[in-house]
């Protein structure tokens, strides 16, 4: 049995359950998923194989592109879970809901406005970036409001403007594997289904909706962040990062470039820019993080060997295995985990190193003797 | 500007409370914009009689229409779908390409039709589709026809397949218990009148 007393580790929540943000990402999910049913359910219930299909694979792409983006997307370590799920049913039903409630208004617009001819080409690259772009970015800035502990860092918005695409690309999918079968007169639905989700995840999913909203996730967490910039800066690199992502998603709507080439080339240019972004905004994050894990090493609650391993999972698992299993290597975790929180703690910029006082001294309590 | 005091996230405070507020106002105030912005335009264009209209992905499809059809421009996309009203018999003609697998034979592009149609029938729609019978045009052979009821309204569906079994038009003809039997004739004619690229007519 460990003789190590539990360290007093602040108690702080991800998620503030009692925030009206909160239980207004519930009921526009509620509202959205009254929206999506409408039309889902029946054909659902139309196309059972179809269904099974759909569901199989676009789960597998959940459980996939969830993994990826608290993996990769997020420099050091993954959001919280509460955050993942909250962005998620925002993307997939909020969001989702939203649009589909707007694009019909808009996409009539564009057809009488423009005449067949011009809207057939070009009404759902005038639709959809003001219209999914908007309903997606409000999930983030949606998130911001539910806790303040949510996203504080152009990092943190990348990662939830991610989640929250994907769930809107993978409920997306989900109505265009029934709208293949209609397409297709209901003939072959099950192979309508299967060359329609093919079309959307292999060889269009990697620029899709989940990168254009990393990059205004981007913009709205440098936004909301602590960063140390004025609120003119931050305001102009949010509208440049929702600007980009719109743009994006023009392109990617766009008949033009059209052909086969066309629509291979365009994601992979979102996907660049998504990655472009990406790199500036973790090079932000790790400059950050290295500066404050300087700060506490010289303030003694981090040795320079743990602040070398702290800031990757792999370094950090190393570490950790270097200790016997069992009590010893329970007390070097909880010790780790307490050190990331703290330097967590620090990443905005404007709050006072004091302020993260209760962290050091659970980190300091953590600590094994000896 | 300490916007953040002690939160590191500007969303503190007050701003929790109107932040979602005016985040939720937007989306619905856009929604509200876009429906009215739609409103304000006519739902369709007149069309002379004789007015030939191409459809299709490729515009690989073609129609004639008579004298007093308009067409309902937001629920037409000359990719795929028009919808032509007149007095109030609604006629929507679609193009259906089998991209994904190839029916065979007319009688799979009905039955996969009748399946579309029960995605209305579980939206808790009525909907009666009768037995099809052959039906020929001036430009396409071996079609089906049958008689269709939505609710209170009826009237027939058509099928008419490419001769290249790769595509087909589908025709729905809907209007009251007791329409004109001239707008009925004309919307026949309609029907008759599609044509699939490089068929005669075309």
């Amino acid at each position: 049995m460990s003789g190590a007393p539990p360290a007093a580790a602040p108690r702080v929540r991800a998620m503030d359950v009692r925030s009206l943000a909160f239980w207004g990402v519930i009921a526009m999910s509620a509202f959205g998923l009254w929206t999506l049913q409408r039309n889902a359910v029946p054909a659902a219930l139309a196309f059972p194989p179809s269904t099974a299909l759909n569901l199989a694979v676009l789960l597998s792409c959940l459980a996939v592109g969830v993994w990826l983006a608290r993996r990769v997307l997020r420099p050091v370590q993954a959001p919280p879970w509460s955050g993942t799920w909250l962005a998620l049913m925002w993307g997939g039903l909020a969001a989702c809901g939203m649009a589909i409630l707007m694009n019909g208004r808009l996409l009539s617009f564009w057809s009488k406005a423009l005449g067949l001819e011009a809207s057939g080409a070009w009404s759902a690259a005038l639709t959809a970036p003001l219209n999914e772009e908007a309903a997606k970015a409000a999930g983030v800035v949606m998130l911001a409001a539910v806790s303040t502990r949510l996203v504080r860092s152009a990092a943190d918005g990348l990662v939830y403007g991610a989640l929250v695409g994907l769930g809107f690309q993978i409920v997306e999918n989900f109505t265009y594997g029934f709208n293949g079968i209609v397409m297709a007169g209901g003939v072959e639905p099950f192979a309508a289904t299967f060359q329609t989700l093919w079309a959307r995840i292999v060889l269009t999913g990697v620029g899709s909706h989940w990168a254009m909203s990393a990059v205004a996730g981007a913009g709205i967490g440098y936004l909301v962040s602590a960063s140390g910039r004025s609120a003119a800066r931050r305001v102009r690199v949010a509208l440049g990062c929702f600007v980009l992502a719109m743009a994006m998603h023009f392109l990617f709507d766009s008949p033009l470039p059209g052909g086969t080439a066309g629509t291979l080339v365009k994601p992979l240019v979102n996907f660049a820019a998504a990655i472009a972004v990406y790199a500036v905004v973790r090079r932000g994050f790790r400059a950050r993080w290295a500066a404050v894990s300087h700060e506490e090493t010289a303030a003694g609650s981090l040795t320079a060997d743990e602040a070398r391993s702290l800031s990757r999972r792999g370094a950090r698992h190393r570490r950790l295995r270097g200790f016997r299993s069992g009590p010893e290597r329970e007390a070097q975790a909880r010790l780790q985990r307490l050190q990331l929180a703290l330097i967590e703690e620090r990443i905005p910029e404007r709050l006072p190193a004091e302020a993260a006082e209760p962290w050091r001294k659970a980190v300091a309590a953590a600590r094994p003797a000896g | 500007m300490d916007d953040f005091r002690s939160a590191g996230n500007a969303v503190h405070g007050a701003r929790r409370i109107w932040v979602p507020l005016v985040v939720v106002g937007v989306l619905f105030a856009l929604t509200a914009v876009e429906g009215l912005a739609a409103k304000a335009l006519p739902d369709g264009e007149a069309l002379a009689a004789g007015t030939v209209i191409e459809f299709g992905s490729a515009r690989q499809v073609a129609v004639q229409v008579g004298e007093g059809w308009t067409l309902d421009e937001s629920a037409s996309d000359l990719r795929s779908r028009l919808v032509l009203v007149r007095d109030d018999v609604v006629m929507q003609l679609s193009v259906i390409v089998f991209s994904a697998g190839r029916p065979d034979g007319v009688r799979e592009i009905w039955d996969g039709m009748a399946q579309t149609m029960k995605i209305e029938e579980y939206r808790g729609t009525e909907v009666a589709l009768g037995e099809p019978a052959a039906f020929d045009t001036k430009w396409t052979s071996g079609g089906l026809q049958g008689s269709l009821q939505v609710e209170t309204r009826v009237g027939a569906v058509y099928v008419l397949p490419a001769e290249d079994g790769a595509q087909a038009v589908e025709a729905t003809v809907l209007g009251p218990l007791r329409p004109d039997p001239a707008v009925w004739d004309a919307a026949i004619a309609v029907v008759d009148s599609v044509a699939f690229a490089g068929e005669e007519g075309a």
